[in-house]
């Protein structure tokens, strides 16, 4: 299940209209800074198609100025699981 | 040059000599002392206390783990064998495999194994190495399944495993997620190809890993005592 | 889920600090901080690393009398981890197997929520306060149709100390009766007796730091690697770092004879003769410590040919006639070595070095035992007998030189033996003795009337009474006599008859549970507050942790809500929020003082245990010994010895002799029968069956049988066998040079698996002293069954 991070600045007075539409998108969760525009996005999604469609969707939206994405992590408890004898 | 290092030998020689006969002396006289003062001539000795459990072997299997550093061999244990094998994070492991006397305790019969780790053709495995060489009777806390299922069923969860990763900064070295209670010799679990892939150390040459992981179970937050004392 | 939160704490994180590197002074709200509105998951800026919401608790472990100290894990209401509690002194950190699992028994699928009520012969759910009414009224009921005497409780070693307590309160004080019993009728009233006879105090003089002082540890009949496996940890590592030696005398080769520097097998019952042999052995070389024995000792005879309780309503009262050493000479030329040999199979050269052992002015002797002196048909004798050895060469009291019987159960001391739940027993003292009564009475608020000075029922008894219909409602909690009751069937069909009312509380169903009219559910350990006492006489405290499944209700306060019922509100006034503390605060009354002060409530709580003695703030380690024990008064110059129990103020040598078995293999019968444990089950396994890894380890019980035994048997390893006594039969797979070897005759069985019911061959002999009954010797035949 990937598990992604990012800077994510709003087109001018878009924050709002940002937030918004941020919370409308299962597994989303959004750090806001304090007196700054920049926000904190992380993104849990169920796999790797899922998480396609979660980038897709970050990049169609028009309230997003600028994204840039800083850590990824995948979790290795749902890798097939290699046997051990 | 070439005749002081033995003048020094000799006055070496003559030191450990004077020393050892210092001790002889002490000795002595203070078994004198102590059978003078003890009762019927006994000497009174302290108690030596049960070394169960504690940091006791903290670096015993670094010599081996250093020899696995040039070996590419790959284990093939995985934190999802290792997981399946404990009811939770801290749970001893049961014994995945036959054991053929089951009047022993286990002592060396394990060791021979389990002491050192390396490759057992009978398994067609490397073998993981206890953290506790000092615990004899194996038997005491692992047991090999005989069956599978369950009596009656069981609704148990176990607390969260823990997480691995977890630097404070991209550069820093990630803390022990784990309490170290009976694991206190990190190189066991985590060198050589013996160890779970997901948590094997690429640098087990440190040897000396608590210089660099911190262990993060302590969730008290430190607070200054008296609190807040700035406006 | 922790882990992904984890995961997205630390994607979080780094976001953040890749955004401190542009704009240094920026911080961040919590995550849905700004906006109220924002329901998502809020985990995840805390740190799950710390696994913050865990928090360890301290308990004392659920299983044996070793009482090892446990942290336990609790999140979200659950336990979910385990650990040893490094500041416990008994286990220092290290558990067993069934200990690191022992939550997990909190967890079994079918675990009683409910209370159940049996109607028109089935069991149907009710809530807990109709089932309540029901045993409150059918106890009414019985007591007015026939007598206080016709209803019972039976308890339990596993009971806490304050359901031990209110039990007492409730049966010898409210309704007065002396019908309140414990299973560890089965398992230590041996020892009780042991210890009363020879020093006329409960419990052992010594404790576990012996161990890291003896020199050499005696295990008599106790296989400690399986049985107390934490406190034989701490023998092996002794064995390691100072060589102490471990000699195993034992009947049957076990993990712990592996382990021993000697193992030495006997035959069964002749414990007796061999301890008497060691005793002619010191005596004939001139080891006795003849300072410690002329100042310490004085010497009786009690009766002998005392019988075996076969019979109903057997009585016996034992008597003691003054001897001297002079005449232990004459009694011991009976138990010369070689003599003893042919008895017991124990070479004369074996007998000469156990007794030069003991007998060695430079070494520290442990003498340890268990079930295997306990349940004996001559079990106080044997307790004596090791006494006896110790005390000729004074080896006792002192670190490092302690005879050490260790319990069975968690609370069988702290409960069973010093609330005392026994018929003959009050929390000070006993029954017939008078000013005992007074101080209950008063301590209680009762009419001393009420308390009765005759003991009415001990265990076997009260299950003969209710065959018989002597007695017509009993009252079962935490323990399962449908499985260990000897002679399992007379006891079974009784309890089974018509007008007999059987209520028990307990956490699982269990066979016992099966013919109950009322089950009420219980709290188990952790889900309720409570204490339990260990061997070396440490009270160990354990909070509530969590919350008991369904309707559930801790066995201290199903009985409060009856005796409620029964009128006697005025006798059980506390409220539930602080019972506990009220009730542990009343007990400690009754042993105020320097010989059994017991710790304060506030002690207990913040303590990993605490050892009485409690007085003036500290514990006393070892009893008896001016040293240590502020309640002993030397009277020898130079001497800090005080047996302070006896009115004479010595420790009594009974010269006891060598009497047999009451059944003995034969023609029919040719195989020895042992009954025990194994290191992974507890008692009945009703609770350890129910953990995963447990029931994985040890699926079902079997038979050993000696490898030439079973070759000329033509018994193979895993074939069923018949094994039958003249009380019952069983078919039970085999078990060949497995976890255990029985001597050549005879066979073991372990007793934790419903599915074999090896008590139903077990014989109901019992020790006329202590009561208890000897599940260690009855005489089988094995039969190979022809598919």
């Amino acid at each position: 299940m990937p598990i992604m991070s990012y800077l994510v600045y709003p087109v001018e007075g878009g924050r709002g209209e940002l937030m918004q539409s941020l919370e409308l998108i299962d597994g989303c969760t959004v750090h806001t800074a304090k007196e700054h525009d920049l926000l904190v996005l992380v993104t849990d999604t169920e796999g790797v198609r899922e998480e396609e469609d979660m980038q897709r969707a970050l990049h169609e939206m028009e309230s997003v100025a600028f994204l840039a994405m800083v850590a990824g992590y995948d979790d290795p408890e749902h890798q097939p699981e290699v046997s051990a004898r | 040059m070439n005749r002081k290092p033995e003048r020094r030998y000799i006055v070496i020689a003559l030191s450990i000599l004077l020393m050892a006969s210092s001790i002889v002396v002490v000795g002595e006289s203070l078994v004198e002392a102590l059978s003078e003062s003890g009762e019927k001539g006994e000497i009174i000795r302290p108690p030596v206390p049960s070394g169960l459990v504690g940091e006791i072997s903290g670096f015993e299997y670094s010599d081996v783990a250093q020899s696995y550093l040039k070996s590419s061999a790959e284990g093939g244990r995985t934190l999802t064998s290792f997981r399946a094998r404990r009811a939770y994070e801290g749970g001893p492991p049961m014994i995945p495999h036959k054991v053929d006397d089951d009047r022993s305790l286990g002592g060396e019969n394990c060791l021979t194994c389990h002491g050192k780790g390396g490759f057992v053709p009978k398994f067609n495995a490397y073998t993981p190495v206890t953290p506790h060489p000092n615990l004899k009777n194996c038997r005491q806390c692992h047991n090999p399944g005989r069956t599978g299922g369950t009596f009656r069923g069981s609704t148990f969860e176990p607390i969260a495993w823990p997480s691995l990763g977890g630097s404070v900064l991209p550069t820093s070295p990630p803390p022990i997620p784990h309490k170290i209670k009976m694991r206190e010799n990190c190189l066991a679990c985590h060198a050589g190809p013996g160890a779970v892939e997901e948590i094997r150390t690429t640098h087990p040459e440190r040897i000396n890993c608590r210089q660099c992981h911190a262990l993060s179970t302590d969730d008290e937050i430190w607070k200054r005592p008296g609190g807040d004392r700035l406006p | 889920m922790k882990r992904r939160a984890f995961f997205k704490f630390a994607a979080a994180s780094a976001a953040i600090s890749a955004a401190q590197s542009f704009f240094p002074s920026i911080s961040f709200n919590q995550e849905g901080e700004e906006n109220s509105g924002n329901t998502t998951d809020t985990e995840s800026t805390a740190n799950p690393l710390v696994g913050d919401g865990v928090e360890w608790k301290k308990t004392p472990c659920r299983f044996c009398g070793v009482g090892c100290g446990l942290l336990v894990a609790v999140e979200g209401g659950r336990a979910v981890a385990v650990q040893g509690d490094p500041a416990s002194p008994v286990n220092k950190g290290l558990c067993c197997v069934k200990g690191y699992h022992s939550i997990l028994a909190l967890y079994g699928a079918d675990r009683l929520r409910q209370a159940y009520v049996r109607k028109e012969g089935t069991l149907v759910p009710v809530p807990i306060a109709e089932a309540l009414d029901i045993v409150a009224q059918k106890m009414k009921e019985t007591i007015a149709e026939h007598g206080k005497d016709s209803v019972a409780i039976y308890g339990s070693g596993q009971w806490t100390i304050p359901d031990g307590y209110v039990a007492s309160k409730l049966m010898k004080g409210a309704i007065g009766t002396n019908n309140l019993e414990a299973n560890a009728r089965l398992c230590m009233a041996s020892a009780v007796t042991g210890f009363m006879t020879s020093f006329g105090l409960d419990e052992p003089m010594g404790c576990y730091e012996d161990i890291e002082h003896a020199d050499v540890f005696v295990l008599w009949g106790n296989n400690m690697a399986e049985m107390h496996p934490v406190l034989f940890s701490r023998l092996l590592d002794q064995k390691m770092k100072r060589g102490a030696r471990i000699i195993d005398l034992a009947t049957r080769t076990t993990r712990t004879s592996m382990a021993a520097d000697k193992s030495i097998l006997f035959a069964p019952q002749t414990d007796l003769a061999i301890a008497n042999a060691i005793c002619y052995e010191i005596t004939r070389n001139g080891w006795v410590n003849q300072e410690f024995v002329a100042n310490h000792v004085s010497f009786k005879r009690g009766k002998t040919n005392i019988g075996y309780g076969l019979e109903d309503k057997f009585k016996f009262e034992d008597a003691a006639t003054e001897s001297d050493f002079e005449d232990l000479k004459d009694f011991l030329e009976d138990y010369k070595p070689e003599k003893v040999e042919k008895l017991s199979g124990v070479t004369a050269a074996d007998i000469r070095y156990m007794a030069a052992l003991y007998g060695d002015p430079g070494k520290k002797v442990m003498s340890l035992w268990c079930m295997g002196m306990n349940q004996h048909t001559r079990g106080t004798w044997i307790n004596n007998l090791v006494y006896n050895i110790h005390l000729l060469v004074g080896k006792i009291a002192s670190p490092g030189n302690s005879p050490f019987s260790l319990t069975g159960q968690p609370s069988a001391c702290g409960t069973v033996r010093e609330v005392g739940t026994l018929t003959h027993k009050l929390p000070h003292g006993v029954v017939t003795n008078e000013e005992d009564r007074k101080m209950a009475a008063e301590i209680w608020g009762v009419p001393v009337e009420n308390i009765p000075s005759k003991p009415s029922l001990h265990t076997v008894e009260m299950f003969r009474a209710l065959d018989r219909g002597d007695l017509r409602f009993t009252w079962i909690q935490v323990t399962n006599p449908m499985v260990t009751m000897p002679k399992l069937n007379r006891y079974r069909e009784g309890i089974l008859k018509e007008d007999r009312f059987i209520v028990v509380s307990d956490v699982y169903p269990t066979p016992t549970t099966d013919i109950a009219d009322v089950i009420l559910p219980s709290a188990m350990w952790i889900e309720r507050e409570g204490m339990f006492g260990n061997s070396e006489r440490r009270t160990q405290h354990f909070e509530q942790m969590l919350t008991p499944p369904g309707e559930a209700m801790s066995d201290t306060w199903q009985l409060i809500e009856v005796a409620r019922r029964l009128g006697y509100k005025k006798l059980f006034p506390w409220s539930y929020e602080t019972h506990i503390e009220e009730i542990w605060k009343e007990y400690g009354r009754f042993h105020a003082g320097a010989k059994h002060g017991m710790a304060p409530y506030e002690v207990l709580k913040e303590r990993p245990g605490v050892m009485w003695p409690f007085v003036e703030g500290k514990e006393t380690k070892w009893r008896y010994n001016a040293d240590y024990d502020p309640a002993a008064k030397p009277e020898v110059d130079g001497s800090p010895f005080d047996f302070y129990g006896k009115p004479d103020h010595r420790a009594w040598f009974w010269l006891r002799p060598y009497e047999p078995a009451p059944e003995i293999p034969d023609e029919e019968y040719p195989f020895w029968l042992n009954t025990g444990r194994v290191i992974e089950h507890w008692h009945t396994g009703s609770m350890t069956r129910r953990v995963p890894i447990l029931h994985q380890g040890m699926p079902h019980a079997y038979v050993e049988i000696h490898p030439e035994d079973a070759a000329s048997l033509g018994i193979n390893n895993g074939e069923r066998v018949k094994l039958s006594s003249p009380r019952g039969e069983i078919v039970i797979p085999a078990s060949i040079n497995e976890r255990g070897i029985p001597a050549k005759g005879q066979v073991f069985v372990p007793f934790f698996d419903e599915a074999y019911l090896v008590n139903k061959l077990t014989l109901d002999a019992f020790c006329p002293i202590s009561k208890q009954p000897d599940y260690k010797k009855c005489a089988v035949r094995v039969e190979r069954i022809v598919a």
